[in-house]
């Protein structure tokens, strides 16, 4: 019985999967822009010898206005007996220099929307097969659609113009993986706010909470209902020892999203360390209608705290 | 052998002791940006799911099969975050319109959804 719900399924599986392969196979033949787009100021590094990471970084460093030259990359990024550089390497090279680095959508459309935002984009490429692949880290600094090419700074060539389809397969071979480099105070034109959101989370997440709070202050500029870039706001404050300004920061996103649990929940807590325990009493009494885990703990948390000492408010 | 089950669950222990020891906070502790966008992502799919498995024409189908709706959006609620992302990849193949290749389509992918669901007794009936 067992075996037999297996096959069936496994049958069923096949179906879709089949249609969607035979989709996947064709090219689309219309450019993804009508007008050329070259970023001529990026800049420009020879690679030497399997150094495409750290050349690569350097570039799309540069372009996002920081000065720093391969070498200095070296260290951080090579790993010599893979001749070879991580991903995850390269993204937090980028972190620990202060920048953002934001995954782009996995599409070619995307990659056209960074240059005409002025951002060149660092891609990884599988030059070879994908049992034997060959990996490459290249820059798109151009698309020119009249020809179908896009136009990478790659190893030694400064504009090397790659036949779209080409680009196209190699950059499939590696999960079409693409990032730009941000600074945190430039605005995130033409980036989804998740992406972008998250580069900043990540910051957060090493530490370095002064450049996640300019990031997330600036993700609220340009998505200014966007809980998470409040949250982000609020919680680099509260990390930073900033209380005063932390205590606004998480007021002024339950003023915008009063059944945010996370914001009850953190300012309960920011509260309570700073002794204003009449302030979480109210406060979680006024989130009554919620419930969750967080809701729960920040309740608890408020009974264990005792009496409120001050004068009721 | 008693003693060396004894010994791995030991270092597993030591093992976790120390992964686990930075991540416990001082004080009661906030809730990071991080973890808080990652658990209104799962929110947001569960909201997407339900909505998919609330279409006319899936009702029409997992009563067909039965299986009652409710306990099918009860599941989705308990499965984890890699296996919400499977399900709504599934959901996403469904058929748009009616038409015997829709209804079949959607069986199709009920049966699918059902199995990740773990609602299996649907197939006590073949």
């Amino acid at each position: 019985m067992a075996a037999l719900r297996g096959s069936l399924l496994g049958l069923l599986a096949a179906v879709p999967v089949a249609l969607l392969g035979g989709c996947a196979l064709s090219q689309p033949r219309a450019p993804l822009s009508d007008a050329a787009v070259l970023l001529a100021g990026t800049p420009f590094f020879a690679q030497r010898d399997f150094l495409c990471g750290p050349a690569a970084l350097a570039t799309v460093l540069g372009a996002a206005g920081a000065d720093v030259h391969p070498d200095e990359l070296i260290a951080g990024l090579y790993i010599p007996e893979r001749r070879g550089t991580l991903q995850v390497e390269l993204v937090a090279a980028t972190r620990r220099r202060g920048y953002l680095a934001v995954r782009i959508d996995e599409t070619e459309a995307a990659i056209v929307a960074q240059l005409e935002a002025g951002r060149p984009v660092l891609v990884l490429q599988n030059l070879a097969f994908r049992l034997r692949p060959v990996w490459h880290y290249a820059v798109v600094v151009g698309y020119r659609p009249d020809e179908h090419r896009w136009v990478l700074r790659s190893g030694g060539e400064p504009e090397l113009a790659t036949p779209r389809a080409r680009f196209a397969a190699t950059w499939s071979r590696a999960q079409n993986w693409g990032v730009v480099v941000l600074d945190p105070r430039s605005p995130p034109t033409a980036l989804p706010a998740r992406n972008y959101l998250q580069a900043a989370a990540d910051l957060e997440n090493i530490g370095a909470h002064e450049t996640a709070l300019t990031a997330f202050r600036t993700a609220l500029g340009a998505w200014p209902d966007e809980p998470a870039a409040q949250l982000g706001v609020a919680n680099n404050l509260y990390y930073l020892e900033r209380y005063p300004a932390a205590v606004d920061a998480y007021r002024a996103l339950l003023t915008a999203h009063p059944d945010d649990e996370v914001a009850v929940h953190n300012l309960a807590m920011l509260l309570l360390e700073l002794g204003r325990v009449c302030e979480a009493q109210r406060l979680v009494k006024e989130a009554g209608a919620l419930s969750g885990a967080l809701i729960d703990t920040a309740r608890r948390e408020v009974a264990a705290a005792g009496g409120c000492a001050g004068v009721a408010t | 052998m008693l003693a060396l089950m004894q010994r791995i669950v030991l270092q597993l222990l030591v093992v976790s002791l120390v992964v686990c020891a930075p991540l416990a906070p001082a004080q009661a502790g906030i809730v990071g940006t991080d973890a808080a966008m990652a658990m209104a992502e799962r929110a947001d799919a569960v909201t997407r799911i339900n909505a998919v498995l609330m279409r006319d024409d899936v009702r029409a189908q997992l009563e067909a099969l039965g299986v009652d709706p409710a306990d099918a959006l009860e599941r989705v609620g308990s499965l984890t975050t890699t296996e919400l992302a499977e399900l709504e990849s599934r959901l996403g193949e469904l058929p748009a319109g009616g038409g015997v290749l829709g209804v079949l389509g959607v069986l199709l992918v009920v049966l699918l959804v059902l199995e990740l669901l773990g609602v299996t007794n649907v197939f006590t009936g073949l």
